[in-house]
């Protein structure tokens, strides 16, 4: 498997932010908010984190790998294939549509 | 391949790189510095590799902080040379010897930014996106509950770790924003 970039898998991010927090180059960020899932009338719902957005801004990011190896939950994960050059710093920072 | 750790005193630095020159070790693959403000000292390691032996060595030695002054090896190895220019500009250690050490990138007055007490700028002007947290968005109360039993837990302000207290960008309130 060649380090090319990083995909993340939506579904198995739990938004725990240690990756955010451990990057470095400060390139990664998320926004979640929580829901109560579970039986509506249990009298402690249970409340999980939902993510809404996460990016990675290529143009920072230096590919030590530090986020893959933090994540307690496999959501990162190296990829082969390289980002794709931009005309336009903007296009360096993908989401999670360009991330899955 | 295996590789041999070996740390000399400042004065046989330019010695032992010879001897280790000698024995095959003619691959000069990385010279740096690891800056330790805590023990006043600095810290210079060059990696060699002997290819034909599959053998390397990573040796190291200590310059004080306040004079750091070295032998350069630029006679021994002559790849040191460019190496030697790079941790003489970021981390202000001076190789006795070395014929050209003018700065490559900086303009020289921002200090030696590779010291861990130079501030970096762009620490200071870039928010941290650690400090965001989904506890703070939590879900609406549901509809008819009163006001919640337990307050909210109260949480400690979490600081990007590496980047010392006296570096951090002041928060809105400490800002006096309104
Ligand atoms: S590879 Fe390193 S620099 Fe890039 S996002 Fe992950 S932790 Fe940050
Ligand atoms: S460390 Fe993994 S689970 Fe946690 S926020 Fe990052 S990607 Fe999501």
């Amino acid at each position: 498997m060649s380090h090319a970039r990083i995909a993340l898998d939506p579904q198995a991010c739990t938004s725990c932010m240690l990756c955010v927090r451990e990057c470095p180059t400060w390139c990664i960020s998320l926004q979640a908010h929580q829901e109560h899932v579970g039986d509506p009338g249990a009298r402690r719902p249970r409340t999980v984190n939902v993510l809404d957005a996460f990016t990675i801004d290529w143009g920072l990011c230096m590919y030590c790998g530090i986020c893959v190896e933090v994540c307690p939950f496999d959501a990162l994960a190296w990829r082969p294939d390289p980002v794709p050059a931009t005309a336009d710093p903007a296009g360096l920072r993908h989401g999670i549509a360009e991330l899955r | 391949m295996r590789c041999a750790e070996l740390a000399v005193p400042a004065d046989r630095w330019r010695a032992t790189c010879a001897e280790l020159a000698g024995a095959g070790h003619t691959m000069l693959d990385l010279l740096t510095c690891i800056d330790d403000p805590a023990a006043g000292r600095i810290a210079v390691l060059v990696h060699l590799v002997d290819v034909p032996g599959r053998r390397r060595v990573l040796l190291r030695t200590e310059v004080a902080r306040e004079d750091p002054v070295l032998d350069s090896i630029v006679a021994v190895l002559p790849g040191a040379a460019w190496h030697e220019r790079e941790a003489h500009e970021m981390f202000g250690v001076r190789f006795a010897g070395n014929p050209d050490l003018r700065p490559l990138l900086t303009t020289g007055d921002m200090g030696f930014p590779l010291r861990r007490t130079t501030p970096l700028p762009a620490r200071l002007q870039a928010a941290w996106p650690g400090t965001a947290d989904p506890a703070d968005r939590p879900p609406p109360a549901p509809p008819g509950a009163g006001a919640p039993r337990t307050a909210a837990r109260p949480r400690t302000r979490l600081a990007p770790p590496g980047v010392p207290a006296e570096w951090s960008p002041p928060t809105p309130e400490e800002a006096g924003a309104p």
